[in-house]
C-alpha cells in the first residue's frame, strides 16, 4: 500500500471486532468511509488521517487492518 | 447533596469548566489524557457537587481512565454536564448520543473553544436532543447560574424510541428487558451493547443460553454489528446537524503549521530545536542569569545577615552551626535553582497547552514501537523532566498494560527537576558550566530508558499490541493565566518540597553529623566520628570503584533517596563552609579540597552526576510507582536502576579518568557486544522463508 499525503482512500474492512477496531469505528473509521491521508511519518510506524473533520494518528499495523483503497 | 458528573471526550475542556466552576485549580492541557482520575469540588455559591471525570469517546472502555469514567455514569443517578467541543461536534455527539441510548439526566455544554456560537442553532439541537443545551465562552461569560437553572427534560425513553435507528434494537431490547431492570441500565442501552459485543455489560447481564441464541438471532437478522451500529450513530448526527444548520467546515487538528512540525524530514529537526531552545532557556541565558542573581542574594543577604545577626547576640557555636550550616546552607543551596526549575516548567506547560506533546507523541510513535512503548509513553517522559511521581500517573492513558508498567518503570530516567541543581554546581565545577553536558546527561537518561525498554519487551512485558490511537488537538496560543496557573503550582510544590522534606532531612542529617553515639556535639570540622560518619564510612567503599568513595559522597546520595532536591543540600551541609563571597562559589570551591567531606576530580564529579541521573529514585515516586505496577515490578525496577547506574557509572569514571587499562577492556567489550548484535540482527534477517525459523537460510532445503 502506498501512502500519499492529501491523497483520499476509502475503507473496505468488515471486520471490527477487536478492541482497537472498534475504537476506529467509534472514531468514524468506517466501512465505505472516505479518509485522507494527512502525514506519515518517517519510518511510516504511525500515519495521520483526516477522518469525519478530525485529524486522527494511528499506528501503520491498524491502518492495515482499515484495508485502504485509494481513490 | 446533589452532584453534577462532568462528562466529555478527550480535551474537550472538562477541567477548565470544572476550575471555574469550583475555583478549583486542578491541572490543564491541550492533549489527551490530562485528567486520569475522577476530582471533587462544590459549585461556588451552590449546594452542588461537581465531579470531573476522565476523557472518553464512548461509553465503551479502552483505558483504565475510560472504565473509572463508564462505571461513574453508569451506576450513578446524578445529573450529567455533557461537555462538547463546538469544532468536533461530530465526534462528541457520539457520546452524547450514547447517553440518551442509557437513559441519563444530562445537559449539554457546547464548548465554543474560540469560536463563534453562530456555528449551529442550539436552541434546535436542544429540542432534536430533547435536553437542554447550553453554550460555554471559557473567556467571556460564566455559565454557573444557567447550568444550575436549566431544565430537566422528561419523556427521555419516548424521545429514545423517536431516534429512527432505535427501531433496529427494539427486538433485542424485548429479550434483554427483564436482565437490563436487575442490573438497574436502560434495556435499549443493553441491547446496543449486546450487539456491539460489549464484554462488561454481557456478563453483568448474566443471559440464559435461550436468550443468548435469540439475541444472536436479531443481530444476525437485522446486521447489527460495531461498524453498522456506529455508522446508525454517525449517520444520525449528521442527520442532527443538518437540521441545526452547523456550519463548521474546518479541519480540526491539523494546520499549516504541520505541514512543517508534521514534515517526514522536517520533524524530527525541529523537536531537536525546540528542546535546544528550552535548554538554552533553562539552563544557559535567563535560567543561569536569574539562578546566579538568587544565590548571590542569599549569600550576601540571608547567610551574611544571619550569621552576623547571631554573632551579635553572642550565640552558641552550636545554635550557629545549626542554623548557618545546617538548614541555611543547605536549603538556598536548592532555593537558588528555582527560576530554572520554574523555567522548565513554563517550557513544559508551553508544550502542554500549545498542543505540540500530541505532535512529539505521532513522532515518537515509530521510536517506541520498537521497543514496545506507545507514542503516548512520551507524555509521561515529558512531564517527568518536570517530576517523575506526577508523571507516572499520566500512563493509565496507555491502552496495553505492559506498555504501561514500562512507562512507570522508565519514567524516573528523566532527568527530574530535582536534579537541577546538583548537575549545575559539578557542571560548574568541573566542566565550565558547559549546558551541554546537561543536555547529554538528558540524552543519557532517555538512551538508557530506551534500552532499558528494549530488553524489557523481550521478557514478560512485551508489548502484544500495537494500537496507536490518538485524535490530534487544535493548536492553541496558551494564555497567561493557564501558563502561570501550571508553573506556579508546580514551582510552589518545588518549594514546599525544600520547606517539608528537605528541612526535615536537614535536621536530621545536622543532627547525625554533629553528634556521635553518646550524643555529644562532635563539631563537623573535628576530626571524630559522627553517627552518620560511622554509618557512611560502610557505605562508602560500595562506591570506591566509581570514584567518589568519600563517605560524604555516599551520605549524598544515601540522603537523596529521600528526595533528589537534599543531594546538593547535603554536600552544602557536609562541607560546612560559611560563605565569605558571593555566589556559589562557596560550594563549588569546597568540591576541590580534599579536606571537605564530599569531594570530586573531574572524572569522578561526572561519575557521581552519572549514579545521581540513574539510580533509585525518591520515596515519593517509589510510593507511586508502587500504586501503579505492584510491589515486585517496584522492587525489580529499583534493583534494575541501581545496577546500571553502577555499571554505567563505573564505566564513566574509568573513562574520563584515562586509565589505559579500563580503556582497552571497555574497548573490548564494546567490540564483542557490536558483533554479537550485529550477529542477532542477522540471525533474525535470515529467517528461513519455508519454516520461519530462527536458523540458517532457507533450512528446509
Amino acid at each position: 500500500m502506498k501512502f500519499i499525503q492529501n491523497k483520499t482512500y476509502v475503507i473496505k474492512c468488515k471486520n471490527f471486532s477487536s478492541k482497537e477496531m472498534k475504537r476506529l469505528s467509534e472514531l468514524g473509521f468506517n466501512y465505505n468511509t472516505e479518509i485522507k491521508l494527512l502525514a506519515v511519518s518517517l519510518l511510516k510506524g504511525s500515519i495521520i488521517f483526516l477522518v469525519r473533520g478530525s485529524a486522527v494518528c494511528l499506528t501503520h499495523k491498524l491502518v492495515k487492518q482499515l484495508d485502504l483503497m485509494m481513490l | 447533596m446533589n452532584e453534577f458528573l462532568v462528562v466529555g471526550n478527550p480535551n474537550s475542556g472538562k477541567t477548565t469548566l470544572f476550575n471555574e466552576l469550583t475555583k478549583s485549580n486542578e491541572h490543564t492541557g491541550n492533549w489527551h489524557g490530562v485528567t486520569i482520575d475522577e476530582k471533587k469540588a462544590k459549585i461556588i455559591n451552590s449546594d452542588y457537587l461537581l465531579i470531573d471525570l476522565p476523557g472518553t469517546y464512548s461509553l465503551s472502555s479502552f483505558s483504565f481512565e475510560e472504565q473509572i469514567t463508564i462505571d461513574k455514569v453508569l451506576t450513578s443517578n446524578s445529573s450529567i454536564i455533557n461537555l462538547c467541543d463546538i469544532n468536533t461536534l461530530k465526534r462528541n455527539l457520539y457520546l452524547t448520543l450514547q447517553l440518551i441510548e442509557a437513559e441519563k439526566d444530562f445537559r449539554v455544554v457546547l464548548n465554543l473553544m474560540k469560536s463563534s456560537s453562530d456555528l449551529i442553532d442550539y436552541k434546535m439541537l436542544s429540542s432534536l436532543l430533547n435536553r437542554a443545551v447550553l453554550i460555554y465562552d471559557a473567556d467571556k461569560c460564566s455559565i454557573e447560574d444557567d447550568l444550575l437553572n436549566s431544565v430537566n427534560f422528561s419523556n427521555t425513553t419516548q424521545h429514545l424510541e423517536s431516534i429512527p435507528y432505535i427501531s433496529n434494537f427494539l427486538k433485542l431490547k424485548d429479550v434483554l428487558i427483564e436482565n437490563a431492570k436487575n442490573i438497574n441500565i436502560s434495556p435499549i442501552f443493553c441491547a446496543i451493547k449486546y450487539a456491539e459485543n460489549d464484554e462488561k455489560i454481557i456478563s453483568k447481564l448474566n443471559l440464559s443460553t435461550e436468550q443468548v441464541r435469540q439475541a444472536n438471532e436479531i443481530c444476525l437478522e437485522n446486521n447489527l454489528s460495531i461498524d453498522t451500529i456506529s455508522q446508525m450513530r454517525f449517520n444520525y448526527i449528521d442527520e442532527l446537524l443538518e437540521k441545526c444548520s452547523y456550519k463548521n467546515k474546518k479541519i480540526t487538528g491539523y494546520s499549516k503549521l504541520d505541514k512543517l512540525l508534521l514534515n517526514k524530514y522536517f520533524a524530527l529537526p525541529m523537536f531537536m530545536l525546540i528542546v535546544c531552545l528550552i535548554y538554552v532557556i533553562t539552563f544557559k541565558s535567563l535560567g543561569a542569569f536569574l539562578s546566579n542573581y538568587l544565590n548571590h542574594f542569599f549569600n550576601s543577604f540571608v547567610i551574611d545577615t544571619s550569621t552576623k545577626f547571631l554573632a551579635n547576640v553572642h550565640a552558641s557555636k552550636l545554635l550557629t552551626d545549626f542554623i548557618c550550616n545546617g538548614l541555611l546552607n543547605g536549603i538556598t543551596a536548592v532555593l537558588s535553582f528555582l527560576p530554572q526549575v520554574t523555567l522548565l516548567y513554563f517550557c513544559i506547560a508551553i508544550l502542554e497547552e500549545s498542543g505540540y506533546l500530541s505532535r512529539i507523541a505521532f513522532l515518537f510513535e515509530d521510536i517506541f514501537r520498537f521497543i514496545g512503548l506507545s507514542g503516548k509513553s512520551i507524555f509521561t517522559f515529558i512531564l517527568s523532566f518536570g517530576c517523575s511521581t506526577t508523571a507516572m500517573l499520566t500512563s493509565r492513558n496507555l491502552e496495553d498494560e505492559n506498555s504501561r508498567v514500562k512507562t512507570v518503570m522508565l519514567s524516573p530516567y528523566m532527568t527530574c527537576s530535582a536534579k537541577v541543581p546538583l548537575f549545575t554546581i559539578l557542571t560548574a565545577a568541573f566542566f565550565l558550566g558547559q549546558p551541554i553536558l546537561i543536555f547529554a546527561l538528558y540524552l543519557l537518561g532517555i538512551i538508557v530508558a530506551l534500552i532499558v525498554s528494549f530488553f524489557l519487551n523481550k521478557g514478560k512485558l512485551k508489548s502484544n499490541k500495537n494500537n496507536f490511537i490518538l485524535e490530534l488537538p487544535n493548536y492553541r496560543i496558551a494564555t497567561a493565566k493557564s501558563l502561570i496557573n501550571s508553573t506556579l503550582n508546580n514551582s510552589l510544590a518545588f518549594v514546599s518540597k525544600v520547606g517539608s522534606v528537605l528541612l526535615l532531612s536537614l535536621i536530621v542529617i545536622w543532627f547525625l553529623q554533629n553528634f556521635d553515639f553518646a550524643f555529644r556535639y562532635t563539631n563537623s570540622n573535628a576530626d571524630t566520628n559522627s553517627i552518620l560518619q560511622c554509618f557512611s564510612k560502610v557505605l562508602a567503599p560500595l562506591f570506591v570503584p566509581l570514584g567518589f568513595g568519600n563517605w560524604g559522597a555516599a551520605t549524598a546520595l544515601l540522603t537523596g533517596v529521600v528526595a533528589k532536591e537534599v543531594i546538593v543540600s547535603t554536600i552544602a551541609m557536609l562541607n560546612g563552609i560559611i560563605p565569605t563571597e558571593s555566589g556559589n562559589n562557596y560550594i563549588i570551591s569546597s568540591l576541590f579540597l580534599s579536606t571537605s567531606c564530599v569531594s570530586f576530580n573531574a572524572a569522578s564529579a561526572i561519575s557521581f552526576m552519572v549514579f545521581a541521573l540513574l539510580y533509585t529514585p525518591c520515596i515519593s515516586s517509589i510510593s507511586v510507582m508502587k500504586s501503579e505496577i505492584g510491589l515486585k515490578r517496584t522492587l525489580k525496577s529499583i534493583v534494575i536502576q541501581f545496577v546500571i547506574a553502577y555499571i554505567l557509572s563505573f564505566i564513566t569514571y574509568k573513562l574520563f579518568s584515562l586509565d589505559k587499562i579500563w580503556l582497552i577492556v571497555l574497548s573490548i567489550i564494546a567490540v564483542i557486544t557490536i558483533v554479537f548484535i550485529a550477529y542477532c540482527s542477522y540471525v533474525k534477517h535470515s529467517k528461513c522463508a519455508h519454516c520461519n525459523k530462527k536458523c540458517s537460510i532457507n533450512c528446509c532445503k
